[in-house]
């Protein structure tokens, strides 16, 4: 066999190797990606409320063991003492207790607000407003000792700015249900 | 001497475009299994504590079979490499193995060297804090499985050591008898890294106890500036421990230390790449002539009787084939010509720095997210460039080009005219090295 054939051949080995590993990249990038990435895309959708599940007005919508179902939302206008252009944003929800391992079920719960833009705003405690005895927030919810079948008042006080209390929308987020959150509709939706 | 440190830079970028998709291939096949051996090492850690320790040598071993594989792939673009193999090859006698056998062998050659090299910067505790670190997420309080690296102060590590001695000599004997002969050569080479591995290891950590216990003896506090002195080098060269800025000083000395330890890195890399390609010398003639006191220790040696010779050759002669390709391989690089030395050093460091360059441009290229959404980029980026914040990660746009740079250099030094007429300076392979032309073919 002579040199120039050698070099021939060895050109043509070449050559199909690499296709072969041109083709072998498309299933090897994502595995690779894939495998280093699998921890923290498990957090990442674990962690966040990523996919709505939206909840028409009156309705309610089996979540986290629970039927959850948004009863009112409105705003406390005329507050004094409150940064300006503010609103305090009151949420209530009745939820019908159907798995009771609240503790479990409810870990991370979350209650927001979210507007036409995608901002969100969480719960504060910057405005006290005087509430029913028997009204919770989704976390003292938690550790009421709710049994199956009890009905369970919540209410969170949020503070928006008033331009966008037209758009806001409230939304609940569990750590069993995530990446879902359930995104409520209003009336006038 | 501008155009001398173009050629390899030249080189570089010619080798990189004709070999990418295999390069990059390899890489990747590199981080999938390295990560699949890596659980696999921390489930069986559940197991038994000394199976996760023992499986986790195929982590490096898998890293070591990577660069090879690659270093391999570039070979038909090195036309004076290759001319210098077909030389060792003409010298060379024996069988020519193929496939497996090949490759089991080229890497027992580099073993030892890179294992070395894996264990002084640092990597080897990197590895392991890996895969200390994969244990607990599994098990987040120690619960189940308890410290997984308490195994490493236990005296059972001498019984695992032994029982891979065991399995090496058997494989070894089922070698000689001719039966699946590339297939035992592999359980060999797992075995040596094993041993190898856990040994360096091990040695690692007991060398604390040991100069604790020195150190606690007074007569030896003389001693202890000079060996803190000697320590403090390979120490910082990476896992350096964590201390407030206002206390540091860095002096004359200390930067020059760190100055040679940041030039030694690319030089030990060439001396791996020589290795692979088979720069070795079947007996010692060649090193013994490079100074006089050390062919004075060879004459001398040969003095010793014969049955004390051969005592002592039972132990080293495995070793000491192994060993002389290094000694080969610093002095080819060394008689390469400052200009190839500055530019091997000047462009690795180069390709390390415009890796960490692109790193930081992409994650501000795509700005600021949240947390968990940073954690998911972040290893897509760490993907493409390596990331500088994670133990001896590999990206997979820069290490094909670390690998491309060093077959360069290495083809630019067997190419220079010197090299080329000096007689005594032909590069020998071992029987591996020929064995790769005629795979080659």
């Amino acid at each position: 066999m002579t040199a120039r054939s050698l070099d021939w051949e060895s050109g043509q080995g070449e050559r199909k190797w690499r296709r072969r590993s041109l083709w072998a990249l498309l299933l090897l990038v994502p595995l690779a990606l894939a495998g280093q990435a699998y921890d923290s895309v498990k957090t990442l959708l674990g962690g966040e409320d990523l996919f709505p599940r939206q909840v028409a007005w009156g309705q309610s919508a089996h979540f986290g063991g629970s039927d959850w179902k948004l009863t009112d939302l409105r705003g406390a206008f005329g507050m004094s003492s409150l940064p300006p252009d503010s609103v305090p944003v009151l949420a209530d929800f009745s939820v019908k207790v159907g798995d009771p391992d609240l503790q479990k079920l409810w870990l991370g719960c979350k209650v927001m607000l979210i507007d036409a833009e995608g901002r969100r705003w969480s719960p504060t405690s910057a405005v006290s407003l005087k509430a029913p005895g028997d009204v919770h927030t989704c976390v003292s919810a938690i550790f009421s000792g709710a049994r199956r079948g009890d009905t369970l008042n919540l209410r969170e006080t949020f503070l928006v700015p008033r331009q966008a209390t037209k758009t806001i929308r409230p939304a609940v987020g569990l750590a069993s249900e995530r990446p879902h959150f359930l995104f409520f509709q209003l009336e006038k939706d | 001497m501008f155009a001398d440190a173009a050629k390899p830079l030249a080189l570089t970028l010619k080798l990189w475009w004709r070999f990418w998709p295999q390069l990059v291939a390899m890489v990747l096949l590199g981080i999938v299994f390295g990560d699949l051996f890596m659980q696999i090492a921390a489930r069986a850690a559940f197991l038994n504590h000394m199976a996760g320790l023992a499986l986790l040598t195929l982590v490096a071993l898998t890293q070591l079979t990577v660069t090879v594989a690659m270093f391999q792939t570039l070979l038909p673009a090195l036309p004076a490499t290759r001319a210098a193999q077909q030389a060792a090859r003409s010298e060379a006698s024996g069988e020519v193995p193929s496939g497996g056998a090949r490759l089991a062998r080229m890497v027992t050659v580099a073993l030892l060297p890179f294992f070395a090299y894996y264990a002084a910067w640092g990597f080897l505790g990197d590895t392991v804090r890996q895969y200390s670190r994969v244990t607990l997420d599994m098990a987040p309080f120690g619960e189940s499985a308890g410290n997984v690296l308490d195994v490493l102060d236990s005296r059972w590590l001498v019984l695992s050591v032994a029982i891979s001695w065991l399995i090496r000599r058997f494989a070894n004997a089922m070698q000689k008898r001719g039966e699946a002969r590339s297939f035992w050569q592999i359980v060999v080479v797992i075995c040596e890294t094993n041993w190898i591995f856990i040994g360096l290891y091990v040695i690692s950590r007991w060398k604390d106890d040991v100069v604790g216990w020195l150190m606690s003896r007074n007569i030896f506090s003389v001693l202890q500036a000079a060996a803190d002195g000697m320590a403090a080098p390979i120490a910082s060269a990476f896992a350096d421990p964590m201390v407030p800025v206002e206390v540091t000083s860095v002096d004359t000395t200390a930067r020059l230390v760190n100055l040679f330890f940041y030039m030694l890195l690319p030089v030990i890399w060439l001396v791996l790449a020589a290795l692979i390609y088979g720069y070795d010398v079947r007996d010692d003639k060649e090193l013994m002539r490079a100074h006089q006191r050390v062919e004075r220790l060879g004459a001398r040696y040969s003095t010793i009787p014969k049955f004390l010779r051969d005592f002592v050759e039972h132990f080293i002669s495995g070793y000491r084939s192994r060993y002389l390709p290094i000694a080969n391989g610093v002095r080819i690089t060394l008689s390469s010509g400052v200009v190839l030395v500055v530019t091997l050093i000047v462009g690795y460091r180069l390709v390390d720095w415009l890796a960490a360059w692109a790193w930081l441009g992409t994650t501000r290229l795509i700005g600021p997210h949240e947390l968990d959404t940073w954690q998911v980029l972040s290893h897509g980026v760490s993907l493409l460039f390596g990331s500088p914040f994670q133990d001896s990660s590999t990206g997979i746009l820069v290490e094909p080009l670390r690998i491309c740079f060093l077959a360069a250099i290495l083809e630019t030094a067997f190419a220079l005219p010197k090299r080329q007429t000096s007689g005594g300076a032909q590069p020998t392979g071992p029987k591996g090295a020929a064995e790769v032309e005629a795979q080659n073919a």
